[in-house]
């Protein structure tokens, strides 16, 4: 298999925000980013210890625990350009040599995606 | 549980902090939230951590600690030379730190709209672990350059505070501001989210850094107003000097003892009163030192213990002059009856001096105490820090139940004081005056009993020579005025008044 990154979205419990953060990062992912990564969900009120862990304190927080650097994202992720752009990886020889980076409308990266939904939601059950 | 209704006033928290709870009127508005703002180096964090010590230590109450700043262990590992030892008290589940503080080479990034939901996870987690009635936050100053929109902060730590007020905990937030007397703190807005302020101050003081803290707003509960000096020591890290005016409790003790000159006591009334402060003012060898040495003397012939500050002279030189006045000082050291701090007052501050003393005190529990001088300490210190040292050290002797001399050296010439010691005559009990009269073209010297505080005392001056066997009593100087205006003539001569 191919190495995926890992990313990790804290949310606290069924706010606004945490929901508005759950459907920005499926939508990324669906559209984008399955490729490179899988993700979990991780409520605080449920696993403060988790957060504790990430250092966590504002929230929503999507955490890109590997590759490293560690990077953190804070907010309901509304902000999808900013997201992506920070979250695409740069692929090395076995994905053709070809740098997935740059797609500047959310809509055009979108098209070329093939990720599936299934995916994501899979990968979304492990945490909650 | 944080309305007192028989009263319908705060409750309080009692914080631990020595002098503190004196200060604030009995302790921090419990469960509400205060900021502790402050110069770097001020002693914020310090008094963060002593606040969560002595809470687990002295009252059994858990304690959060929210580092920002640094990460926690490195707190913990500052914090470790004051004997406060976080680490144990996290084992035994008395503490919890919550470490908010970043981690290098990690990015940040602001992607919409956040709260700080997840802060308040992870602190009702860590309250609910330790049963933790106290929360600090070090400091909230690292806190905003985190985040775009310095009011989103506020707007948030408005919600943590609500919610921390909410579980019955008070909370304490540092922060830190870039001026002595300025704004409150950094950023403007930290003063916001909290309802009391509280503010530490270390301004260079005749080169010396003088620490106070001012408790600047409890909301609607009342406290001491302006600065009060503290002192940071190793032993015991903050204590806040408890002046007088913060209502010690003391009982008059009536008791008499001897000032070690029988004929002095009996000028007095039959000697002097316990736990009272005689000063001895008069110009270099007039004989004071003699007297504080007598006046321990007496003491340990009665089986009190002694405790002498000497900033003037060295310790050689005080046993060599007690061994020629008769006392054997040598000895009762030994005897573990006396004790001769012997220092230049140049080299601290004199809140560490007054923290030391206290120390002192409380270990050695002497019964006399004799510092000589006093206005070395008003020479090498600023006025306020001089008025409150002699506030404190007269608390300290209230408190002790000691009886205390205190020398003050004047000029040869006329006038009973130096200008900073006109306040030490307030508050002394009972003021011996020792002077040079120039009588029948010589110098000669003479005593009177300026003010005995509580009782009948002799009004004569009297004449005495410092012999081998010390000071030795004369008779009163007859028919002579003007002595205390410090140029005496005889009755009825020309140009009196």
């Amino acid at each position: 298999m191919s190495e995926r990154g890992e990313l990790r979205l804290y949310v606290t419990g069924s706010t606004l925000l945490s929901a508005r953060a759950i459907e920005n990062v499926q939508w990324m992912m669906r559209e984008e980013l399955a490729d490179s990564y899988h993700y979990e969900i991780v409520d605080v009120l449920e696993r403060p210890d988790l957060a504790e862990e990430d250092r966590v304190f504002a929230t929503p927080a999507l955490v890109r625990r590997s590759p490293g650097p560690v990077r953190k994202l804070i907010g309901d992720l509304s902000d999808r350009e900013l997201v992506l752009s920070s979250l695409r990886l740069r692929r090395s020889a076995q994905s053709g040599g070809v740098s997935q980076s740059g797609g500047g409308a959310v809509s055009q990266s979108g098209g070329v995606s093939r990720s599936g939904g299934g995916a994501v939601s899979q990968s979304g059950e492990e945490a909650r | 549980m944080s309305f007192n209704t028989t009263t319908g006033s705060i409750a309080r928290l009692e914080v631990g902090i020595p002098g503190f709870d004196l200060v604030a009127g009995g302790g921090l508005p419990a469960a509400r939230s205060t900021l502790i703002a402050g110069t770097a180096g001020s002693g914020k964090t310090l008094f963060g951590v002593q606040y969560l010590v002595s809470g687990i230590e002295r009252f059994d109450q858990g304690g959060v600690l929210v580092s920002l700043d640094e990460p926690a262990d490195e707190i913990a590992r500052n914090v470790l030379s004051l004997g406060w030892d976080l680490e144990r008290h996290c084992q035994a589940g008395k503490l919890a730190m919550v470490d908010l503080s970043s981690v290098a080479g990690e990015e940040v990034l602001e992607a919409g709209q956040f709260d700080f939901q997840g802060l308040v996870a992870r602190l009702e987690r860590a309250i609910e672990r330790t049963g933790a009635l106290r929360v600090v936050f070090d400091s909230l100053t690292g806190l905003f350059p985190q985040f775009a929109d310095r009011n989103v902060v506020r707007r948030e730590l408005h919600r943590v505070t609500a919610r921390l007020r909410e579980l019955g905990v008070t909370t304490l937030m540092t922060a830190e501001r870039g001026e002595e007397y300025g704004p409150v703190a950094r950023y403007g807005v930290e003063e916001f989210v909290t309802d009391n302020v509280v503010i530490l101050r270390h301004p260079l003081q005749r080169e010396r850094r003088r620490r106070t803290i001012e408790i600047l707003k409890f909301r609607g509960a009342p406290h001491h107003k302006g600065e009060y000096p503290f002192s940071i020591d190793e032993r015991s890290g903050i204590t806040v000097i408890p002046l007088a005016e913060t209502g010690l409790k003391t009982r008059a003790l009536t008791e008499r003892t001897s000032i070690g000159k029988p004929q002095v006591d009996d000028m007095c009334g039959g000697g002097i009163f316990r736990d009272s402060i005689v000063l001895v003012s008069g110009a270099t060898g007039t004989g004071k030192t003699m007297m504080a040495t007598e006046f321990l003397s007496a003491g340990l012939r009665e089986g009190q213990r002694g405790l002498l500050y000497s900033f003037e002279e060295s310790r050689p030189q005080i046993l060599r002059n007690a061994a020629s006045w008769g006392v054997d000082f040598g000895d009762a050291e030994r005897e573990g009856m006396l004790l001769i701090d012997s220092r230049y007052p140049e080299r601290m501050g004199l809140e560490d001096l007054l923290v030391d003393m206290r120390h002192q005190i409380e270990e050695f529990q002497p019964v006399r105490l004799a510092i000589d001088s006093l206005s070395v300490l008003d020479r090498v210190s600023s006025g306020a820090s001089f008025r409150e040292f002699v506030i404190g050290l007269t608390s300290l002797i209230k408190e002790f139940e000691l009886v205390a001399l205190c020398t003050n050296t004047t000029g040869v010439g006329g006038g009973t004081h130096s200008p900073g010691l006109t306040q030490v005559s307030t508050i002394t009990d009972t003021i011996i005056l020792l002077r040079y009269v120039e009588l029948d073209s010589s110098v000669r010297r003479c005593l009177t009993i300026l003010k005995m505080r509580g009782s009948a005392h002799d009004k004569t001056i009297r004449e005495y020579t410092i012999g081998d066997q010390g000071m030795e009593m004369l008779g009163p100087l007859a028919a002579t005025s003007g002595i205390l205006a410090g140029s005496p003539f005889a009755d009825g001569a020309a140009g009196a008044d």
